[in-house]
């Protein structure tokens, strides 16, 4: 309850406490009868997924401190800021030696390689830091990190047709700059200005994004990484930012952590961190922290696998999204080994069409897609109880339910860890064959790199070592889909199988065939890049 | 609440509203479950979204106005009644007459079905619209249930002057324009209606003086319109003695003279006087506060409270415009007034000196299309007069009442929009001629620009400057203490944003003006105020905040 004091100004005291002498009733606050919140069943609902309260870091002041301090965000970003802008403008006026081009070198041979690690850890983290959505968002708040009132921009919201695919559409875009960057041989690397085009065209389409549409509308559904960060990045060990006591959140009138205040601005991932049960869609960039009036947030860690294994209100867009990007891994996969070669020329000879033709790119990608399905489709026909009756949900895409939709979205939940491990391992030839022309690459802007140095052609790791490497990183990732899809099963398929054990097992099956599928595929390729 | 289709809707299978939660980004939050008027939201738990039943959505749109995350849309009509229209009176004979020409509602009939429009919504915009944050459902809901008592309980929390605002608040940019209804794009309940209602069939009662606490407590306040009127109010209600300082000879302030009878009839102007004296409050009219008497009042009284209003007048920067014949409305309206009242007229109206004129009265050329600028037109057209108002906005944006324009146009007044004056030329030093320039206004929030190419001529006898008012600081300038300015969060409450009212840019039944705003604004001037303040002293109304509505 608020009540006024002498001077006029609101203050905040517990609703039913003796106003202080002095002070008058807020006539709003009289007239506002909000209905009770349903607070029924909500312990139970969330209790699979939050985390515990020691392993809140905001706890410690001194992260604390640098939790909200504005410029936090803006100091991660900038490093990566300036080594992009470096790429753009490298890549247009340096060197056209792929390998002894900063912009190159240091795109393809070392980022690619991190994201995936900081996914496969972290989460997020990455977007947390990220320089192209960072750019975009610089502009729409006209700001480098201040706290402003009023944004650049038309400020529309994704329109729900699209909207109500969720993260597909980053999919889709991936999908698209995957077939570009192979079109253009972008990360080959192929020629430097080719890197640079494509980085400035990320930036243009963030700022068009952010120029349009309100918030990070840009990183969470169109970014073609989304998708993948916050899908593989559910094996990451940052729970993202939660709330420390639902109850407060529940209660709380204002929502700052929605809404933005004074301190901060709203989430611009469209998380609440009342609700949130994954990492899924937390971006780390410490709004809702800062905007809390309550200190009720905190920045909690998990246990690796929690964000693919606990939730209870799983989507079906992430579940075609882990059969895509699966079936795109192992296109590539396929598409760097040399028999791939033979059937691509006659494709090509037969259609007359050029490099990467759209039909075994999508053909490919699709057919995988498809036999994800298709055996998810196999399972709940041979095996689920018929007598068990899924629950309906409502008319929206995402929440359709369906005795296939029951299997198919935890089967493909389980394979999260392989799909992961899978395109770090695929990044792997690059670094450990070319990260050290990095060096080099820093000399040539002083007309000191070149193709003849010891650096450039050093090998940090060379094949079979590089297989040795890829096929340990599957193995590692097999045995992680191998635990979450008997975990996942076993909580989400046996109570609806007619055969609890059996459903299980063909999990654990699915998780090892695509893992060794991609071993082996990793041993056929000989560490190609 | 009485269900009918607003607008009516031929096809009645698709005539009721839909509701779709866009679950993608729905968090869960029940920011728009605690606000549903008819209960018509849930939260399914399993899946941590919103639910609508379809079946008891009316399509007031709170939902989607609160969401943060605009993660629900409602399609549809609203179901609402229409609203009663009520007709302003046309006099048959203008000249001399003072019967009030705004009507209120006529029974009891439409008094209950006029509340029961009202969806009680458990966070109510239009008490944030309303700029003292009346309880209007709660007044509503009392006249729903015939307990005028209780109404009049309902509203002494926040005003003392419900039988005045409800006749001159424009009820269109505060609470009516806040209403739900209107916030949906539909029309509001009508709240004005309904208060002034409350004040017709039960008299706002007296203020009671309590014994006890502040029996002790000596208070002088200089002005006696409706700042010092509601001090005065409360003070006495609390036990204290009061003495109210006005200039003038008749208290009220713009009560009193400044707004005409036929818009505020003196029966209900002086209703709060005839009940502040008969609670003991003493009124010394005739007893101007000068800068230097504020010392010599705070030794005499144990505090002070300064509710002088905001009376400097605003002038054009247009040559002539200290040429006789010219003079600013407050002066106009006060001599008007006393001539009404008294039966007779102004002998400067009477005839005109413009060629051609015949027996017609006297041109007044009226600055302003504002409320003032209407009450001097109306003012002058019942002493025989003819008006022409001009004011330099466009008509789609000049804040000017469409019930008071129609009434006034009726009445015989031209109303000129688009217009300004860039000079006036006299004839032996009398005022004689207005050159009137077009305007061009493109956006609401520009300034017209002046067509300097475009000048016409206008004769007149008579200008009047009724163009707004400003703070005359000149009260205060003696004090000590440095002046006083809070600093304002320039984010709003999110209170605010949480109930909505920021959501609509500018509702078609508000006239297109932002009306969440408005309210806010005052918030805002009220904490920033920058008016220099002493140990026991206190400011209150416009002095403090800036010219502003009698609420």
């Amino acid at each position: 309850m608020t009540t006024l004091t002498e001077a006029g100004t609101a203050v905040d005291e517990p609703a039913g406490a003796a106003r202080p002498a002095g002070t008058t009733r807020d006539p709003v606050v009289t007239a506002v009868h909000l209905r009770p919140v349903r607070r029924h069943g909500m312990e139970e609902r969330f209790a699979p997924t939050d985390p515990a309260p020691g392993w809140d870091v905001a706890r410690h002041p001194k992260v604390a401190r640098l939790l909200r301090n504005r410029r936090f965000q803006f100091l991660l970003i900038l490093p990566n800021q300036i080594v992009f802008w470096a790429v753009i403008l490298l890549g247009l006026l340096g060197t056209v030696v792929p390998g002894l081009n900063f912009g190159t070198a240091i795109t393809w041979y070392l980022w690619f390689c991190l994201v995936f690690v900081m996914m496969v850890v972290v989460g997020r983290a990455w977007c947390a830091m990220c320089p192209f959505g960072g750019f975009g968002e610089w502009v729409q708040r006209r700001a480098l990190w201040q706290r402003t009132q009023k944004v650049l921009g038309l400020g529309r919201k994704l329109p729900e047709p699209v909207a109500q695919y969720g993260f597909l559409l980053s999919v889709g875009s991936f999908l698209v700059l995957t077939w570009i960057e192979e079109t253009f041989n972008i990360a080959g690397p192929g020629a430097p200005h080719a890197t640079s085009w494509m980085v400035v065209g990320i930036v243009a389409s963030a700022l068009v994004f952010f120029l349009a549409f309100e918030r990070r509308t840009f990183c969470r559904y169109v970014c073609p990484l989304s998708a993948l960060i916050g899908t593989v990045g559910a094996m990451g060990s940052v729970a993202g930012f939660r709330t420390r006591d639902r109850d407060v959140c529940v209660a709380c009138e204002t929502k700052e952590c929605m809404r933005g205040s004074s301190s901060g601005y709203g989430c611009p991932w469209y998380t609440w961190p009342g609700s949130a049960d994954s990492n899924l869609a937390c971006g780390l960039c410490t709004e809702c922290y800062k905007s809390c009036p309550s200190d009720n947030i905190g920045l909690f860690l998990q246990k690796p696998m929690t964000s693919v294994v606990a939730p209870t209100r799983r989507r079906f867009d992430v579940a075609w999204a882990v059969a895509v990007l699966w079936g795109l891994v192992i296109y590539q996969q396929l598409n760097a080994t040399s028999v791939y070669g033979t059937v691509d020329n006659w494709l090509n000879t037969t259609l007359h069409l050029r490099y990467p033709d759209p039909v075994d790119y999508v053909g490919i990608i699709g057919l995988v897609a498809l036999v994800m399905g298709g055996a998810a489709w196999v399972v709940q026909h041979a095996l689920a109880r018929r007598d068990v009756v899924i629950p309906s949900g409502g008319t929206n895409y995402l929440e359709r339910t369906s005795r296939f939709r029951a299997f198919f979205v935890p089967l493909m939940y389980g394979l999260i860890p392989v799909v992961g491990a899978d395109y770090f391992a695929r990044q792997l030839p690059k670094f450990f064959q070319h990260v050290p022309r990095l060096v080099p690459s820093v000399g040539a802007w002083f007309g000191a790199g070149s193709t003849h140095s010891t650096l450039y052609r050093y090998h940090l790791l060379a094949d079979p070592r590089i297989v040795l490497v890829q096929v340990l990183v599957i193995a590692l990732g097999t045995l992680g889909a191998v635990s979450t899809s008997w975990k996942i099963s076993g909580r989400d398929l046996a109570g609806i199988s007619s055969r609890p054990l059996a459903v299980r097992l063909v999990a654990v099956g699915l998780a090892l065939a695509c893992g060794v599928s991609a071993g082996v595929l990793y041993v056929v390729m000989h560490a190609a890049p | 609440m009485t269900l009918a289709l607003n607008p009516p809707v031929a096809d009645l299978a698709r005539a009721t509203p839909s509701v779709t939660v866009l679950v993608d980004r729905c968090a869960g939050c029940q920011e728009c479950v605690v606000r549903c008027p008819t209960d018509a939201l849930d939260l399914d738990v399993a899946r941590w979204v919103a639910v609508a039943d379809q079946t008891r959505c009316v399509g007031c749109r709170q939902c989607v106005r609160t969401c943060p995350f605009s993660a629900i849309v409602v399609e549809g009509p609203a179901l609402v009644s229409e609203r009663t229209p009520v007709h302003f009176a046309e006099p048959p004979r203008l000249r001399g007459d003072l019967s009030e020409t705004r009507r209120g509602l006529s029974s009891w009939d439409e008094a209950l079905a006029e509340a029961s429009r009202c969806l009680e919504c458990p966070d109510p915009t239009c008490v944030r619209g309303c700029p003292t944050h009346n309880d209007i459902p709660g007044f509503i809901r009392a006249v729903a249930a015939r307990d005028l008592a209780e109404a009049h309980r309902i509203l002494r929390r926040t005003t003392v002057l419900p039988d005045v605002c409800s006749r001159v608040c424009d009820q269109a940019v505060q609470c009516e324009g806040s209403c739900s209804w209107s916030l949906a794009g539909g029309t509001a309940v009508a709240i004005g209606a309904l208060e002034r209602f409350i004040t017709e069939q039960m008299p706002v009662p007296a203020p009671v003086r309590a014994a006890g606490p502040k029996a002790d407590l000596d208070v002088g306040i200089v002005g006696s319109g409706p700042a010092g009127i509601a001090a005065a109010w409360e003070l006495a209600e609390a036990g204290a003695r009061v003495t109210v300082y006005e200039k003038a000879s008749m208290p009220g302030g713009l009560l009193g003279w400044g707004i005409p009878d036929f818009t505020l009839p003196s029966e209900v102007a002086d209703r709060p006087w005839a009940q502040l004296r008969d609670a003991g409050v003493e009124l010394r009219c005739d007893a101007p506060v000068a800068p230097d008497d504020v010392e010599r009042l705070l030794a005499s009284h144990d505090a002070v409270v300064l509710a002088h209003g905001a009376g400097v007048p605003i002038t054009p920067p247009v040559p002539g415009v200290d040429l006789e014949g010219v003079e600013d409305a407050s002066s106009f309206l006060e001599r008007s007034h006393r001539a009404l009242l008294a039966g007779s007229g102004l002998a400067e109206l009477e005839t005109s000196r413009v060629a051609g004129a015949g027996q017609e009265g006297a041109v007044v050329l009226v600055l302003g299309a504002g409320n003032t600028a209407m009450d001097v037109a109306r003012s002058a057209r019942r002493l025989g007069a003819r008006a022409v108002c001009i004011d330099w906005m466009d008509p789609r944006f000049a804040p000017v009442r469409p019930d008071e324009l129609d009434e006034a146009r009726a009445e015989g007044v031209e109303v000129r929009f688009n217009s300004t004056v860039v000079g006036l030329e006299g004839a032996d030093g009398r005022v004689a001629v207005a050159r009137i320039a077009a305007t061009r206004q493109e956006r609401a929030d520009r300034r017209p620009e002046v067509l300097e190419s475009d000048i016409v001529t206008l004769a007149i006898d008579r200008v009047v400057l009724a163009m707004g008012y400003r703070l005359d600081r000149s009260l205060a300038r003696d004090l000590r203490e440095v002046p006083f300015a809070k600093v304002v969060d320039e984010y709003p409450d999110r209170r605010w944003l949480a109930s909505g009212i920021l959501a609509n840019p500018a509702p078609r039944f508000a006239r297109h003006q932002p009306v969440g705003r408005l309210a806010l604004a005052r918030e805002s001037a009220r904490q920033s105020a920058a008016f220099p303040r002493a140990a026991r002293v206190w400011v209150a109304g416009d002095a403090l905040v800036g010219p502003s509505t009698v609420v």
